[in-house]
């Protein structure tokens, strides 16, 4: 039960940092290279302060590391959190398709009964 | 022709939408999607067996599967049909029994694409985001006994080395 709470809050962290357009901006800048916090700013005409706030939700969800002294060592993006997100989506999509692929068979017995049914009559 | 099941998941929303075609009319898929006997047969991740399978097909009425996983854990999940307008919709009501405050909407369509083939998309709508999220993370724990399981078995089947 604890592993899966921490889970969820991982990704619900996750999912909570992109669905804001400016951070998702920020990670599709970082994902061509490292920058810095005034580099980023520049491109969204926000305060220094307002792109910290983003960067803060950002490195909490694991998706961006900082260095020591934000001000003047760059950001970089961790892109294993979101292969995370990935895995996790491809698991739940497993669980269907594995479904799925079987009630595929249950259909095309049907299917077949409904034909032998109809030659019967 | 192997189809593949779409699934959709947006940041910060509330929803998580599955799809897929299945080579059958819909009054077919309908059968095997509201039928106990059947549901018993597909319903749920391989790896898992379904022990109890009840379905009350009526508005009001209950429904309830339980998961065993190799590990012996039982997993629960149930609730109460809102909209039956066969055979195109199914609304009902989906409670994951260890969260039983934490109930979701979940909508299956059963779209008619001609030819004897049918589109199936469910959607699932949660109370909160996190219900949601916590949701897609939930196979995560049993994916791992499944991988445990699964590695095995492979290592049972090696040769022992000389």
């Amino acid at each position: 039960m604890n592993a899966r709470r921490s889970q969820s809050a991982k990704l619900d962290d996750i999912f909570g940092a992109l669905a804001d357009p400016t951070r998702r901006a920020i990670i599709a800048r970082l994902a061509t290279g490292e920058a810095t916090v005034m580099e980023l700013a520049k491109p969204f005409e926000l305060s220094q302060p307002a792109i910290s706030k983003h960067l803060q939700v950002l490195e909490r969800a694991g998706l961006i590391s900082r260095g020591r002294d934000a001000q003047r060592r760059p950001c970089r993006l961790e892109a294993s959190a979101l292969a995370d997100v990935d895995r996790w989506l491809a698991r739940f999509r497993q669980f269907w398709d594995e479904s799925f692929d079987r009630l595929d068979d249950v259909l095309r017995e049907l299917k077949d009964k409904e034909k032998n049914h109809g030659r019967d009559n | 022709m192997a189809e593949t099941t779409s699934v959709t998941a947006e940041p910060g929303q509330r929803t998580i939408v599955i799809t897929r075609v299945f080579d059958a009319p819909r009054h077919l898929v309908w059968e095997a999607a509201t039928r106990p006997e059947l549901v018993r047969r597909w319903w749920g991740p391989c790896v898992s067996e379904i022990t109890i399978c009840e379905i009350d097909l009526r508005i009001g009425g209950a429904w309830r599967n339980v998961l065993r996983f190799p590990d012996g854990s039982e997993h629960g999940f149930h609730g109460v049909y809102r909209e039956i307008v066969k055979p195109t919709r199914i609304v009902q009501t989906l409670v994951y029994e260890p969260f039983p405050d934490a109930e979701a909407v979940e909508t299956a369509e059963l779209i008619d694409l001609g030819g004897g083939r049918t589109k199936l998309q469910i959607t699932i709508l949660h109370a909160t985001v996190e219900g949601r999220d916590a949701h897609i993370a939930s196979g995560m724990e049993n994916g791992l006994a499944e991988t445990h399981r699964r590695l095995d078995e492979v290592l049972a089947s090696l040769p022992r080395a000389a």
